[in-house]
């Protein structure tokens, strides 16, 4: 019996472990804080640089020049020499090109997951998964290429039929089209994971009641896990807000705007921040951290609305 | 359901082949009562500064409001030939190094072909020359003698080889000695200046030939550390004679993509030009409406007094 039992307890050995717990709580606690650090000082970094601008003066051929915030927010003209700088329209841009990338790629990813999960053979859909994971890891400048080269074309050819001359296809249609498939692999992948969540009681309940498993699929499956389905179109909508290379090589960066004509130019706020962000300094390099902190209010204001829409959906059944 | 889906196929489908048809379309004839499109580059490029200049448009350098409001704007070169293949009713301007193999028609500048010969006669003069500068004031006579080395091998056939490489223009005289006839006049290179760094900076534009100079300079005086913060033209006085000439930015050589200004050539024999770079107004290679242009005509277009090829002619 004495086999079972233990001979004593060594309190110096337990003292030893509970020290030991604590530092290494103490260790993860301070990379925890480390890594929290760093997104403040991004944050910080960032206002101080876009803050300035409205607040610092410059100085611009011997004469001092500060941004007026109003114009800034309102603005319908990128940049007038030397101080307005405008950006309104060049958020209602960035708003419909993104809107117009759902509606391309919304449909299309949904039923792709539908296909993946619920319909094809196991070995054809563990080779789409793997082709669709492929394309979310494809950097966006292989995008851009991949836009300027073949869907100018495309849209080129389209808006010829309607006897409109575009800038080689260069247009608000052609970069929303690659922002769509952009973010296609996304809402995919996630609508996958959540279609596949659904549980089989609630499809064979359905089948039993005489559904077909196309009526099944779509009335019961897609109801079922729409709360998961519209958690990767909020990252669809933050990849698609965010991208910037891809986009500033098909969109034309118009000055002016806004414009809401499919075959016109267009201008982001991601765009915006790039061009020429590697040759200029002064008031016109702070400028763009001003349209950065605009872009980080936009991407939450979106976020917040949409998953305030996401849980009134998922109330909704 | 199902109606739905086949209709959102047709759709798409009929979206593919419709575009594919007018691709075909736009194999015809150059339509001259077309709209010109104009494609420039962003308001900080050099070449779009060498360009503006060049045909007299000053106000448009740093001013996107002066030109037609349809402007496209791209970020390169590159970007801007990819554009014109596309399309036929396009106009543009790259550096003339970027011609060969892009596909695109370049046009003579007040009737003069833009050939690397002509820009070096001076008879094609939408050009801009690249110039450097240097200090005046050395805290380290060692710093002193390497960049004085360093100057007198952009000269050398040697030097101007490396610049011509880097699609800088410069014209190779038959007097132009070799970097090894005139090495023995600058001891220090033999000294191993390792611990040594030149600070380079100035123009972006200048950039690319001035690594590739240091780089190749540097095994050849010492090793001394090459270190490049090109930051735009302007600095390029400010920081090696200017304001900024002891701050924490302090320049040894300065480039500058542009003249420098009466004020800043204070000091003689510490400025000097590198090499031309070249400007080409490109068009599609179907442009059947423009064998010449000249500063009033591509004025006219990048204003947007003129609209559709027609009017040009």
């Amino acid at each position: 019996m004495d086999y079972f039992v233990r001979k004593h307890i060594n309190e110096k050995q337990i003292r030893k472990k509970i020290i030991m717990d604590k530092i290494v709580k103490n260790i993860f606690m301070f990379i925890t804080l480390l890594c929290a650090s760093v997104i403040l000082l991004i944050i910080l970094f960032i206002a101080i640089k876009g803050i300035s601008p409205f607040i610092k003066d410059y100085i611009i051929n011997d004469q001092k020049y500060r941004v007026n915030f109003y114009r800034f927010i309102s603005g319908d003209t990128w940049f007038v020499a030397p101080n307005i700088y405008g950006i309104g329209f060049i958020i209602l841009n960035t708003l419909y090109v993104v809107f117009l990338s759902l509606i391309f790629a919304i449909p299309s990813s949904v039923l792709t997951s539908l296909f993946i999960t619920k319909i094809a053979k196991k070995r054809l859909s563990y080779i789409l998964i793997v082709i669709i994971e492929l394309l979310a890891s494809i950097p966006s400048i292989v995008y851009g290429v991949f836009g300027i080269g073949i869907i100018t074309k495309l849209v080129k050819g389209l808006s010829n039929l309607f006897n409109y001359q575009s800038a080689g296809g260069i247009s608000t249609l052609t970069t929303s089209l690659v922002l769509a498939i952009m973010i296609m692999p996304t809402i995919t992948m996630l609508s996958i994971t959540s279609i596949k969540a659904v549980k089989q009681d609630i499809e064979n309940g359905s089948l039993a009641l005489g559904a077909t498993k196309t009526q099944t699929n779509f009335k019961v499956v897609l109801i079922s896990a729409k709360s998961g389905i519209f958690a990767g179109i909020i990252l669809g909508v933050g990849r698609a807000l965010g991208e910037a290379t891809a986009v500033s090589m098909v969109a034309g960066n118009a000055g002016s705007g806004p414009t809401f004509n499919l075959f016109a130019t267009t201008r982001t706020l991601t765009s915006t921040m790039l061009m020429g962000l590697k040759e200029t300094t002064g008031l016109d390099y702070d400028i763009r951290f001003s349209v950065g902190i605009i872009l980080i209010f936009v991407i939450l204001i979106t976020n917040v609305i949409l998953n305030f829409i996401k849980r009134k959906i998922g109330r909704m059944s | 359901m199902k109606k739905i889906s086949f209709i959102f196929l047709l759709i798409m489908m009929t979206f593919i082949l419709t575009a594919c048809g007018g691709i075909k379309d736009t194999n015809n004839e150059f339509d001259k009562s077309k709209n010109i499109t104009i494609y420039t580059r962003d308001t900080t490029s050099g070449t779009r500064d060498g360009f503006f200049t060049g045909i007299n448009f000053k106000e448009a350098i740093k001013d996107n409001t002066k030109l037609k409001s349809t402007y496209v704007q791209v970020e390169s070169n590159g970007e801007i030939i990819t554009n014109l293949n596309n399309d036929e009713y396009g106009i543009g301007y790259i550096s003339l190094s970027s011609l060969n193999n892009s596909n695109l028609l370049g046009l003579p500048f007040n009737n003069i072909e833009p050939t690397n010969d002509n820009v070096i006669n001076g008879t094609y003069t939408l050009t801009r020359n690249f110039n450097y500068m240097i200090r005046n004031d050395y805290n380290d006579d060692k710093v002193r003698q390497i960049v004085e080395a360093f100057v007198a091998y952009i000269n050398t056939i040697d030097g101007k080889t490396t610049i011509i490489n880097n699609d800088g223009i410069v014209e190779i005289k038959s007097t132009d000695k070799t970097w090894n006839d005139i090495k023995d006049q600058y001891p220090i290179i033999s000294e191993d200046n390792s611990t040594i760094t030149i600070n380079f900076g100035g123009s972006t534009s200048v950039e690319k030939i001035a690594k590739a100079l240091s780089a190749e300079f540097s095994p050849k005086a010492g090793n001394f550390i090459p270190d490049h913060n090109h930051t735009g033209s302007g600095d390029a006085f400010k920081r090696t004679q200017g304001t900024e000439k002891d701050g924490a930015n302090m320049l040894h050589i300065a480039f500058a993509s542009r003249e420098f200004k009466a004020d800043e050539m204070i000091n003689e024999g510490t400025f000097g030009r590198i090499c031309i770079d070249a400007i080409v107004v490109v068009v599609n290679s179907k442009n059947t409406s423009l064998t010449n242009v000249n500063p009033e005509i591509l004025k006219n277009v990048y204003s947007g007094a003129v609209n559709t090829w027609e009017e040009i002619e």
